[in-house]
């Protein structure tokens, strides 16, 4: 009887510290599962697709600093995954300087708040310009935009530009320079001269002619109208003010 | 004499747990709410106090990348307010509903994109909203 306690003891204890070490390995598979799929949780989490456009303001080795269009400063790194492309065949991170706009989109990492750029495209940005026509100059077809920071554009409106009218009802309709009028709002898009750098030339341009000009625009009504009506007595004979 | 003692002592258990439990009974029946005193909450995107013009673009995101170049425009203005929405290749014109919400589809180029919106109130007040979104089939 004695024996046979002791043999089923004996077997027990054989079963036991099986199942345990089985356990164990099936608990260290498991949390290197989960330490595995945390890692690569966080790495998702920490990691976003974006894309970005602005110019250029720094360069070195292979960072790229540009001022976004919101006027934000974005840091970008290449690596030899990047591929860049322009009008110009050979294109590549030697060839970027200041000044240059350009298109990005990379990786951006969540922490270090830096883009891991994938592809890097030269760009030509407009200038956009919200604003109230100041002047009109009809011998050069040219007018005079004021904004709300009360900085004025001159603005080229060339056959080129596409011009439209909003209407009353939301629609565009097709326009031209001699549509748009003094202390219209307009918003603009416009491109530098190549030859006179005070000169802008308009590639877009959108006025709202049953829109009263922007309150917030500091736009002092010492603009001759472009048509003054002088009121007559119905008899022909104009009336002037005394 | 003993056993009157434990019959004693079972009446009192019983007596205190019926009261006990009575009175338990009326703290949670008092917690009840009427269905009349139940009030419908509902939740309510705010909007600004100020009767100044205003421009939110819930979708596309600033900077998104996207796998497809028809993209989903959502946001939200003052209801009296007129939109334009600029893409690269189009120009659209939006109206928004009675409690200003608006939404409209454009068709962006591969690559990135600079959409503009610009929202225009009666009395000539206006706001910008510029935006890069990209549009991407590469998997990087």
């Amino acid at each position: 009887m004695t024996k046979f306690l002791l043999v089923l003891f004996l077997i027990t204890l054989i079963f036991t510290d099986k199942s345990f070490a089985q356990t164990k390995d099936i608990d260290s598979k498991i949390d290197d599962l989960k330490e595995r799929v945390a890692s690569r949780v966080a790495e998702l989490n920490l990691v976003e697709k974006r894309g970005v456009m602005g110019t250029v303001t720094d360069t070195s080795g292979n960072e790229i600093t540009i001022q976004d269009i919101n006027g934000n400063t974005r840091i970008v790194d290449v690596d030899e995954l990047t591929e860049f492309s322009s009008e110009d065949k050979d294109f590549g991170i030697s060839d970027i300087k200041k000044e240059d706009e350009l298109g990005i989109t990379g990786l951006y990492n969540k922490d270090s708040r830096r883009i891991l750029a994938r592809f890097v495209n030269k760009v030509t940005l407009h200038t956009l310009i919200v604003g109230v026509v100041s002047e009109i100059n009809s011998d050069d077809f040219s007018i005079t935009v004021l904004n709300e920071n009360k900085k004025e554009f001159l603005v080229d409106v060339e056959s080129l530009t596409r011009s439209f009218s909003y209407e009353e009802d939301g629609n565009l309709v097709k326009s031209g320079f001699s549509k748009i009028k003094v202390s219209e709002n307009v918003v603009v898009f416009a491109f530098p001269n190549a030859s006179d750098e005070e000169r802008l030339t308009a590639s877009k341009l959108f006025h709202f002619p049953d829109i009263p000009p922007n309150p917030n625009i500091p736009f002092v009504q010492t603009i001759v109208p472009q048509t003054t009506t002088v009121p007559s007595t119905g008899s022909g004979k104009k009336l002037t003010p005394l | 004499m003993k056993r009157e003692k434990i019959i004693l002592a079972f009446i009192a258990s019983a007596i205190g747990l019926l009261v006990a439990g009575g009175a338990f009974f009326i703290y949670q029946k008092g917690k009840e709410i009427k269905s009349n005193q139940i009030k419908n909450f509902v939740s309510v995107t705010p909007t600004p106090k100020s009767q100044s013009l205003f421009l939110s673009i819930e979708k596309p995101r600033n900077e998104e990348v996207l796998s497809s170049k028809t993209v989903q425009i959502n946001g939200k203005t003052r209801k009296e307010a007129k939109l334009l929405i600029i893409t690269p290749d189009a120009e659209e014109t939006a109206t928004p509903a009675e409690d200003g919400s608006f939404s409209t589809t454009v068709t962006l180029q591969e690559g990135e994109n600079l959409v503009e919106f610009i929202a225009i109130s009666p009395n000539g007040e206006t706001v910008v909203e510029r935006r890069t979104v990209s549009v991407s089939t590469e998997d990087f």
